[in-house]
């Protein structure tokens, strides 16, 4: 039962997902757009002074981008988009662009993952007045802009590098050296205070239990205690938010791969995503199928586990 | 409203926020001299050049000067206004139109709500920037030379209100279906009040609190939004696309220059130049910082203060609380047990 719900729920929003990605051509009559700036690139026109166009609703070329795309979902490969004077296939080029941001995505969110356990670790083990201090940092530094800690990361590792002419990381991607270590460190600091954020709340509620009480009667101390029991129990709540900690990343994946002028995913949307909205509407596929198919691969299995050391 | 003005994050973030509003008004009507045209260089006594703009923070510029010589700090005081007042403009409108969707969302059946819930859910696996330049960069963008400015600054409008919508109407349509869930609303049914009347009399006023705090959220999130499209050249004062010179293979560099001097504007214009004058992008992007900073702090001062005043339980109840409805619940208890049993089983 939950299976087929899951499916529906899957198809429903691959059609909402397509639907939205094709809204461009409901406002614009993107084909002749397209056209026009084939003749400007290839100087067949001087300029474009006589040319003029209004935000239009063409219901039905909308519909039957719809239909089109949903028709060729299925031969992904043949794609094309506009780059430049002519087309080229989509896909050799973003399976690469592709698996170097779900490469920061993923490094980022694991280390992300340690640091709020440390942190949350750590904060546990304090009282309870000072505890609340710490969260009020934590909140300060959870309201940041994304924008701003990946500009001012940057701007510190140039300002180091100014001052001292030691380099720490390599900043910007420069002819094919990739900067790794620095991206996934920016990229994982919100993140981070996000979870740390999810996981006191669910650490807290948990440290009320009566089996901590009695663990503390018992004589454990309480790193062992929270360290073996609470944070077991408390780890698989962050599943409920696991959603919005995803989107968050997202959004930062984006600031910092156009900061940083990393060639991924977000990047090539900016350069060419104007041009071509069926290129975004692909990416934005990409990052939802395997997302949604882990995501719900994951929750089911570590739901049965939970349900097992109920029933024992 | 007293218990509010104690939360001091709530009183500090509003107070920055005012600040800066009636500031950048004063200083664009008042302070502000026309004729005072910005200098590019700047002289000694003995007419020599001594500096050209862009200048670096000093004492006479805060935080730095643009290219043309103009300070940045004033730069971003004048457009605080613009920013600040389009943020909570747009944010009025978003959450106007989701209060009226989202009404209409709860009286639909409730498969059918669950399936737009999922339909919504598709906005969680991109940033909300990349479905907005989705929207706007065919005409911002790629094919700006066909749209004028007034279509362009409408649509951007426009695209960034109606993004919001669906997950923020399914957000207002969820509050309205628990307050509508409450024991006092299924009693007021009884006696015979009509599903407007509850709307109006004993829903509504759980729901401006939140509703409130719902804003002040959408604020933060707009200007989120302005800073993340400002880093896909899109600004709300309209991207103007200037060509400053060609490259060595023949492709024309753009630089896009905003009008006023809105803030994304001002992140988009000093975006290629950040390596060498980093403190003209620095003024804007900490601008929006503590703008965010202190619409969060707002919006976390109104939750404290609503959850204070509806779930603590005190002698002093507030205008409304549903005190009227206290009768007819006794008289629930005796003759709709079954439902109380249920609910509370």
């Amino acid at each position: 039962m939950k299976v087929v719900k899951l499916s529906v729920n899957f198809l429903l929003l691959c059609i909402s997902i397509l639907m939205v990605g094709s809204l461009p051509f409901l406002i614009y009559d993107i084909d002749r757009q397209l056209k026009v700036l084939k003749m400007i690139e290839n100087n067949e026109i001087e300029n474009t002074l006589f040319l003029y166009d209004s935000v239009q609703f063409n219901v039905g070329s909308y519909f039957n981008h719809v239909k089109e795309m949903f028709g060729n979902i299925f031969s992904i490969q043949d794609f094309q988009y506009y780059k430049f004077k002519e087309y080229h296939p989509v896909f050799p080029e973003l399976n690469q662009l592709y698996l170097m941001s779900v490469k920061y995505l993923i490094a980022a969110l694991c280390i992300g993952l340690i640091l709020a356990v440390i942190t949350s670790f750590l904060i546990m083990l304090l009282p309870t007045h000072q505890r609340d201090k710490v969260k009020k940092v934590l909140f300060v530094v959870e309201s940041l802009p994304d924008i701003f800690i990946i500009f001012l990361l940057q701007f510190l590792i140039i300002w180091i590098y100014k001052k001292t002419d030691i380099l720490l990381f390599q900043i910007v991607n420069v002819f094919g050296k990739p900067a790794f270590f620095l991206p996934v460190l920016c990229l994982s600091i919100l993140p981070s205070i996000y979870i740390t954020k999810y996981l006191l709340i669910s650490l807290e509620e948990e440290e009320k239990q009566s089996y901590v009480e009695m663990a503390k009667g018992k004589g454990l101390s309480m790193y062992y205690i929270i360290f073996v029991h609470i944070l077991r129990n408390a780890i698989f709540t962050l599943l409920f938010h696991f959603k919005t900690i995803f989107w968050f990343s997202l959004s930062n994946l984006f600031v910092l791969e156009i900061i940083f002028n990393i060639h991924g995913i977000m990047t090539h949307i900016k350069t060419y995503g104007s041009m071509n909205p069926d290129l975004v509407t692909i990416c934005i596929l990409l990052i939802f199928i395997p997302y949604y198919c882990l995501f719900h691969l994951a929750s089911a299995v570590i739901s049965k586990k939970i349900k097992g050391d109920i029933s024992l | 409203m007293n218990r509010l003005l104690k939360e001091k994050s709530f009183v500090f973030g509003f107070l920055f926020l005012s600040t800066l509003f009636v500031m950048s008004f004063v200083y664009t009507y008042g302070i502000k001299d026309p004729n005072d045209k910005p200098q590019a260089v700047l002289y000694n006594e003995n007419q020599e050049v001594v500096a050209r703009a862009p200048f670096p923070p000093s004492e006479d510029f805060l935080l730095g000067s643009d290219k043309e010589g103009k300070s940045v700090l004033t730069n971003l005081i004048e457009g605080a206004k613009y920013t600040v007042g389009l943020a909570i403009l747009l944010s009025l409108i978003r959450i106007v139109l989701s209060f009226i969707l989202g009404y209409i969302f709860y009286t639909l059946p409730k498969l059918l709500k669950d399936k737009i819930e999922v339909l919504c859910d598709a906005y969680h696996y991109a940033p909300t920037a990349i479905f907005a330049y989705l929207l706007l960069s065919p005409a911002i963008i790629a094919f700006s030379w066909s749209y004028d400015e007034k279509v362009k600054l409408l649509l951007t409008i426009g695209v960034i209100v109606a993004l919001a919508i669906p997950i923020l109407s399914v957000l207002i349509m969820r509050e309205i279906e628990h307050v509508f869930s409450k024991e006092f609303i299924s009693s007021c049914r009884l006696i015979g009040g009509s599903s407007m009347h509850i709307f109006l009399k004993h829903v509504t006023p759980f729901l401006i609190p939140k509703i409130i705090i719902l804003f002040v959220q959408q604020v933060g999130q707009v200007l989120t939004l302005f800073a993340h499209l400002a880093l896909l050249d899109i600004f709300i004062g309209g991207g103007k696309q200037v060509i400053m010179e060609m490259d060595l293979e023949g492709n024309l560099l753009m630089e896009s220059f905003s009008l006023s001097s809105e803030w994304g504007g001002l992140i988009g214009k000093s975006w290629n130049s950040f390596m060498s004058y980093p403190w003209m992008l620095f003024g804007p992007i900490l601008a929006f910082t503590l703008t965010i900073l202190a619409v969060n702090f707002m919006a976390s001062g109104l939750i404290r203060w609503n959850q204070r005043e509806y779930n603590v339980p005190s002698n002093k109840k507030s205008k409304s609380s549903p005190s009227v409805m206290k009768a007819p619940n006794e008289h629930v208890i005796s003759f709709d047990k079954v439902k109380l049993t249920e609910k509370s089983g």
